[in-house]
């Protein structure tokens, strides 16, 4: 009788299941497409040279080795290369959150003469792509004596349009009584931003910061141009130093360099997904 | 007291100024080459060279010498050209290395590059010693602007062991090349496991020695025609190559990005036009006997070049200049020259530098690098034109439509080819 149940149990709950099978597999079939060339770059870092140009590929290392990664950290004064990038991309966060969130705030909850002209030319800013203002720069960061330095690389991104403006649309859904509410209570200017605002914009928050980190953690055009010697240069310059072209594209060591350059983006994605699921999850009206 | 005191601080502050004289005088001046030579052996042996200076003649005359990797050929010459474009001494390099005919020219018409001419003369440099092959883009207006440094020219790889046991030799000729082809090439099931020979779609190279190996030439020696489009020897070129490929013994160029050497050393291609840079690769990778012959000709033996000139940019102090002549008299001996050959595929530029044991000892081991070499007999250089470059774009684009893609035939290319040739000469007032 039990066994029956069960059995009748089973039936019920794979046929609850059959509708939602094909939106399953599509979504299996997606996932596959994302990840695997994630998971070519890191078993190719893992082959040696030959193994890497057979076909067809092997799924799997037949010799499983570090080699690679070797190479890659010892001859590319890859240390070097990691500081620059780990220095640009948290200076550049930090600088757009000092300038942004000020900046959204005033354009969010104050009316000020030429308030919509302010934010016309942020908005214009945000549709200006970097490879036409990359000259003026250079020679403005050449007058200024910083092509030897990181600064070129952190300096113009100071400002996130795209940040301001995502930003200013959270703030404005925010309440403005909760806003009087605070300075009624004598609530400073900068309170209100740090206490009120932004714990209710976490969300766009996070959103802007991993939209940066991203950006300039892979940013490669900019600092070619704006860096001149090695001791500035990106992780993703030295990932260009691996193509040798006329002695072959080394695929080990490219997609070694590859597996060391996203790893820390993959590390802080496993580590924060909590928090940024929680962010989103978050209103604020309590 | 306070006298003394005051002696005292005078004595101190004299003796620092001295001090900082003594050492302004000491400082060694610090040059810096930008060049296109990345990681691995490459980046490894101009690594090397800068040590090895360092430690011995520029320590001796008080030069230091850093290197900028700027990336490929193009990217380097727009990152001189930002460079320049600043005017600032700190941030434009001495020392260049630029790709022989898309880069030199550019800045030698600019006037950018110092007259090496007195350099060499005080270095004692014999210009007769250098392959005169590799000297084409040497020279502007009587001046003496590059030197060769990192230069390559196409051979003919070929399968050795399968060639062996078909009882194929060496092709000398085009002839040679279609019958070597034929009979290399494997179908099993219906379907080619491997091809004849490949040909990269490549017609700066390729094709252009095509037409001086038929006596005509991609561009006339004042750079303001190309002869091959009337004469019909690029048609007749583009006609052949087609036909191999239709005929399925001659393989399709692979996309751009897809490595040939890594077909033919997996055995897919019997044979391969490429670069002598790729040979230690080829060597080190293919799991067969790796043979190098001349390139195929029509009907005379001739050899294109490439690869990268080293020069020296005017606008830095003449101290600083002087300085990195240095360096590149320093590249330019026989015992560098043989050690970029031996540890690279790029050539020896000059011909004493084949007798070092250095490169007598790699030839002996692998006597396919002298083959590089030899071709040099045959060397040709392109002539300096202006659109050179635009037209050479518009080529490998037509090509690709003609081999690639097969969406035209020779007569449209043909025609294609006529029509960017005439808007060429209009734009540029030819």
């Amino acid at each position: 009788m039990d066994k029956a149940l069960r059995a009748e149990q089973r039936r019920r709950h794979l046929r609850n299941y059959l509708p939602h099978l094909p939106g399953d597999i599509i979504k299996i079939l997606a996932m596959l497409i994302f990840v695997f060339p994630f998971y070519w770059m890191l078993i190719t870092a893992f082959k040696t040279y030959k193994e890497s140009i057979i076909v067809p590929p092997t799924l799997l290392p037949y010799s499983f080795t570090v080699d690679a990664f070797i190479t890659v950290i010892t001859k590319l004064n890859w240390f070097t290369y990691a500081r620059n990038t780990i220095v640009v991309t948290l200076s550049v966060i930090v600088l757009q959150l000092l300038v942004m969130v000020p900046a959204s705030y005033a354009f969010s909850k104050f009316r000020f003469y030429g308030q919509g002209l302010f934010f016309g030319v942020v908005l214009v800013a945000f549709m200006i792509p970097t490879q036409i203002t990359f000259i003026t720069t250079y020679m403005t960061m050449a007058d200024w004596k910083l092509l030897k330095t990181l600064w070129p690389q952190i300096i113009p991104f100071g400002a996130n349009a795209f940040g301001i403006f995502l930003l200013r649309q959270s703030f404005k859904q925010i309440p403005d009584e909760i806003v009087e509410s605070a300075k009624l209570d004598s609530a400073s200017e900068l309170q209100i931003m740090t206490r009120i605002l932004l714990p209710m914009s976490k969300s766009a928050m996070i959103t802007i910061a991993l939209f940066s980190f991203v950006g300039h953690w892979n940013s490669y055009f900019w600092p070619l141009v704006m860096s001149i010697t090695e001791e500035v240069r990106p992780l993703t310059i030295a990932i260009e130093k691996l193509k040798e072209i006329e002695y072959g594209l080394q695929w080990p060591q490219i997609m070694a360099g590859n597996v060391l350059l996203v790893l820390p983006v993959v590390i802080i994605y496993i580590f924060a997904s909590k928090k940024i699921i929680q962010a989103f999850a978050y209103r604020g009206m309590k | 007291m306070k006298k003394l005191v005051s002696l005292v601080l005078a004595v101190i502050m004299v003796l620092s100024v001295c001090c900082v004289a003594a050492m302004a005088d000491d400082e060694p001046i610090t040059v810096t080459i930008w060049h296109t030579r990345g990681s691995g052996k490459n980046g490894d042996r101009i690594l090397a060279s800068i040590e090895e200076f360092n430690n011995t003649i520029g320590k001796e005359k008080g030069i230091v010498v850093t290197e900028s990797y700027q990336g490929n050929y193009v990217n380097t010459k727009s990152a001189i050209m930002n460079a320049l474009g600043t005017g600032d001494q700190d941030i434009i390099p001495e020392i260049v290395v630029l790709e022989r005919a898309a880069g030199v020219p550019d800045f030698a018409i600019e006037g950018k590059l110092v007259d090496l001419t007195p350099y060499v003369e005080a270095s004692g440099i014999d210009m007769e010693n250098f392959q005169q092959a590799l000297l084409g883009f040497s020279y502007y207006e009587g001046e003496l602007i590059a030197l060769p440094y990192i230069r390559s020219t196409p051979v003919f790889y070929y399968n050795k062991t399968v060639a062996d046991e078909l009882g194929l030799k060496a092709p000398e000729t085009i002839e040679d090349m279609i019958e070597f082809g034929k009979k290399m090439t494997l179908v099993e099931n219906g379907e080619t496991v491997r091809y004849g020979v490949y040909m990269p779609n490549d017609p700066a190279w390729f094709i252009a020695n095509m037409m001086w190996q038929m006596n005509s030439a991609l561009f006339n020696d004042e750079g303001t025609r190309i002869p091959c489009l009337e004469d019909g020897c690029l048609e007749k070129a583009l006609t052949a190559w087609r036909q191999w490929v239709d005929e399925g013994w001659f393989a399709v160029p692979v996309p751009t990005g897809v490595s040939a050497t890594e077909q033919f050393s997996l055995g897919k291609f019997g044979a391969i036009f490429n670069s002598c840079g790729s040979m230690a690769n080829i060597l080190s990778t293919a799991e067969f006997e790796v043979g190098v012959c001349f390139l195929p000709y029509w009907d005379v033996p001739s050899a294109p070049t490439g690869g990268g000139n080293i020069a020296l940019l005017k606008d830095n102090p003449q101290e600083y200049i002087d300085a990195a002549w240095e360096f590149v008299a320093f590249l330019m001996s026989d015992e560098q020259i043989a050690l970029e050959a031996t540890k690279t595929g790029y050539l020896p530029t000059t011909k004493t530098s084949i007798e070092t044991d250095v490169i007598k000892e790699l030839w002996a081991e692998h006597p396919q690098y002298q083959v590089a070499f030899d071709q040099l007999a045959n060397g040709h250089e392109l002539p300096w034109c202006e659109f050179k470059a635009d037209f050479e774009d518009q080529m490998t684009i037509i090509c690709g439509q003609l081999i690639q893609s097969k969406e035209i035939d020779v007569a449209t290319a043909m025609q294609k080819l006529n029509e960017a040739a005439e808007n060429i000469y209009m734009e540029y007032g030819l």
